[in-house]
């Protein structure tokens, strides 16, 4: 009896206040859309971090022929330099930030390079003496990678120093400025969410203030007669989680999977529709704790035993 | 069965109070008719005993137990105890009379197989066994009070309270609902029922308790409406607002309150006769003092707005019913 006269109340109650639930539930899936985007950056640059700090490379270029660096002006780096570099490797100074390093001579540069322009004219041109020595470093903490960086850039016969992490650092920072956005915009949606809610329950409660006043004359409850008004909130927010969802599902599958991923390489873009299956529970948690909290709010202010 | 203990009521500071040194004991299965001008007390004295409000001195006991002493959570316990009637009936007009006595039993968490029992049960009891699926609107006011009777009584609380079951009904009808209550009293149960219908209260013969000002003036084991009670308002002995308490010990009180009830009784009975949606402006206009928002007065306000908003027809049809 009670399951069923519950059931049949929230459902009257909302809809009896449709164009108000479906408000509260447009602006709690946009809402939570932007939380869920937070989250799935947020996972992206974790992720992306892991990665470098596992390859955590520095390499070090020595000077080719072609080389245009004004440290190369003497043209290609002589066996002298690429000693010096490789004893500063191995010396004492570097040690704390080096965890290995590994040398690649001409031969090995020409293999790589052939097989990258493979069936193009021009890579057969090359011989192993156009090609740089470079050297390939394992650092033991990326985030120090600026000290072996600073130490080789503009020796001579250095032509060029990269630095994986620093490479991506703009692209780190521009999703971190992107998540504090959606973020901040989530949050203000969400204060709308909680104060469309509590008016929906208030004007349901106005709306229903007859069966009320019988409920309370005949001993119904405080719980039961406040349990209908809560969960109507917590089936609003939980369907605007569900919507939301949906919003990123497609936002994933299409924009994510569909062309950021196979643009920017599937190494890179480590986020997909998969992670929806963590973020759209904690969305569905989200709407369910904002509308069930308001909801009581809303319910002391103008329920009273 | 209800007892009051030295109970005075002050709805605002600095107002006179709704009720003044009230001791009273209601035994169980009395039944007993309150009387008094509109803004004399009754409904304050009911709203006590539903613990709707909290009296602001003295105490009130209810079954056997202290309402100060009920915890707010024990308070429904408290209510399905006591059945509770009204002048305006206040049906669900969106239930028909089946649903209305259901709904009482449903939302405090009856088994279903007990409310199948005992709704046709009670429809029976009140004389409605064929008209159980009629909405509130295709019922006679009579009818409606029969369905809110039941309603009250279906959970056979130990007290029936009844805020002038009569008012709005004309005299035959009054007189079926009067006879409901009597059965119902003779099953035991407390029926506590304020009006200001003279003829019930003359051909009963039961006790009679006469509020003035929120003072009890007469009670009389087997009275009558009117009585030779020299400070009677309702007997035209004294007129209402003069106070009749003057020369008491205790009498004095802040001037021009009582004089808001002037010629209230009258008006009051001459508003039930048009119908229930003119009493609620009558009955604002004689109780201006601020009583504290509650559910009554909610339930009311409700009723009003509801009836306004989308049952303007059922309003009107409720008006032809009661004539």
């Amino acid at each position: 009896m009670r399951g069923r006269y519950i059931a049949s109340e929230i459902l009257s109650g909302l809809w009896r206040n449709i164009a108000m639930v479906i408000s509260v539930v447009i602006v709690t899936a946009v809402s939570l859309s932007f939380v869920g985007a937070g989250l799935l950056m947020q996972k992206q640059i974790f992720d992306m971090k892991a990665t470098l700090v596992q390859e955590s490379q520095v390499t070090i270029f020595m000077c080719s022929p072609h080389s245009t660096a004004s440290t190369c002006a003497g043209g290609a780096a002589t066996d002298a330099q690429i000693q010096s570099v490789r004893e500063a490797l191995d010396g004492d100074v570097l040690a704390p930030y080096i965890d290995s390093y590994s040398e690649r001579d001409q031969d090995e540069a020409l293999k790589i390079y052939q097989e990258q322009f493979s069936g193009q004219g021009f890579a057969s041109d090359f011989t192993a003496k156009d090609m740089p020595v470079s050297f390939h470093i394992t650092l033991d903490d990326s985030s120090k990678s600026d000290a072996v960086v600073e130490f080789f850039q503009g020796r001579d016969g250095v032509d060029e120093v990269s630095d994986l992490l620093s490479a991506y650092a703009p692209f780190i920072d521009v999703l971190n400025q992107t998540t504090v956005f959606a973020v901040g915009l989530a949050v203000l949606m969400l204060v709308a969410a909680v104060l469309l809610v509590a008016t929906t329950i208030r004007m349901s409660i106005a709306n229903r203030r007859r069966e009320i006043a019988i409920m309370r004359l005949v001993g119904a409850s405080n719980v039961f007669i406040r349990t209908p008004f809560m969960l109507e909130g917590a089936v609003a927010g939980i369907l605007g989680a569900l919507i939301a969802g949906g919003l990123l599902w497609t936002g994933t599958h299409f924009l994510v999977e569909g062309w950021l991923a196979p643009t920017l390489g599937s190494e890179l873009i480590t986020v997909g529709s998969a992670d929806l299956l963590w973020i759209a529970p904690i969305l569905v948690l989200i709407g369910a704790i904002l509308a069930i909290g308001s909801s009581i709010v809303s319910l002391n202010r103008y329920l009273k035993v | 069965m209800i007892r009051f203990d030295d109970v005075s009521k002050t709805y605002l500071r600095g107002q006179s109070p709704a009720l003044q040194d009230i001791d009273l004991e209601f035994a169980r299965g009395e039944f007993a008719f309150l009387v008094g001008a509109s803004g004399s007390g009754k409904s304050s004295l009911m709203r006590l005993v539903l613990k709707e409000a909290t009296p602001t001195r003295g105490s009130v006991h209810v079954a056997g137990k202290d309402l100060a002493r009920i915890p707010s959570w024990r308070v429904p316990a408290l209510r399905r105890e006591i059945g509770m009637v009204f002048q305006d009936f206040r049906l669900l007009p969106s239930k028909n009379a089946y649903q209305n006595i259901e709904f009482a039993l449903a939302v405090i968490g009856t088994p279903r197989r007990v409310v199948r029992r005992l709704v046709p049960e009670m429809l029976e009891m009140v004389g409605l066994e064929d008209k159980g699926r009629r909405m509130p609107h295709e019922l006679s006011g009579g009818e409606q009070q029969r369905v809110a009777i039941a309603r009250a009584y279906v959970n056979r609380p130990s007290i029936l309270l009844a805020d002038e079951p009569t008012g709005n009904l004309d005299p035959a009808t009054a007189e079926g609902i009067l006879d409901l209550l009597a059965q119902i009293n003779e099953r035991g149960t407390t029926v506590l029922m304020a009006t200001h219908d003279r003829a019930a209260v003359d051909r009963m013969r039961r006790r009679v308790v006469e509020l003035v000002d929120g003072r009890v003036v007469r009670d009389e084991a087997e009275g009558t409406y009117e009585s030779p009670t020299p400070v009677s308002v309702i007997s035209g002995n004294v007129e209402d607002g003069d106070d009749p308490t003057e020369g008491d010990a205790g009498g004095e009180k802040p001037a021009g309150v009582g004089s808001v009830a002037a010629g209230s009784a009258a008006a009051v009975s001459g508003a039930a006769a048009s119908g229930s949606a003119g009493s609620d402006v009558v009955e604002e206009e004689l109780v201006p003092d601020a009583r504290p928002r509650d559910l009554l007065d909610e339930a009311e306000e409700a009723f009003s707005e509801e009836a306004l908003a989308e049952d303007l027809p059922h309003a009107s049809d409720r008006e032809e019913g009661a004539r």
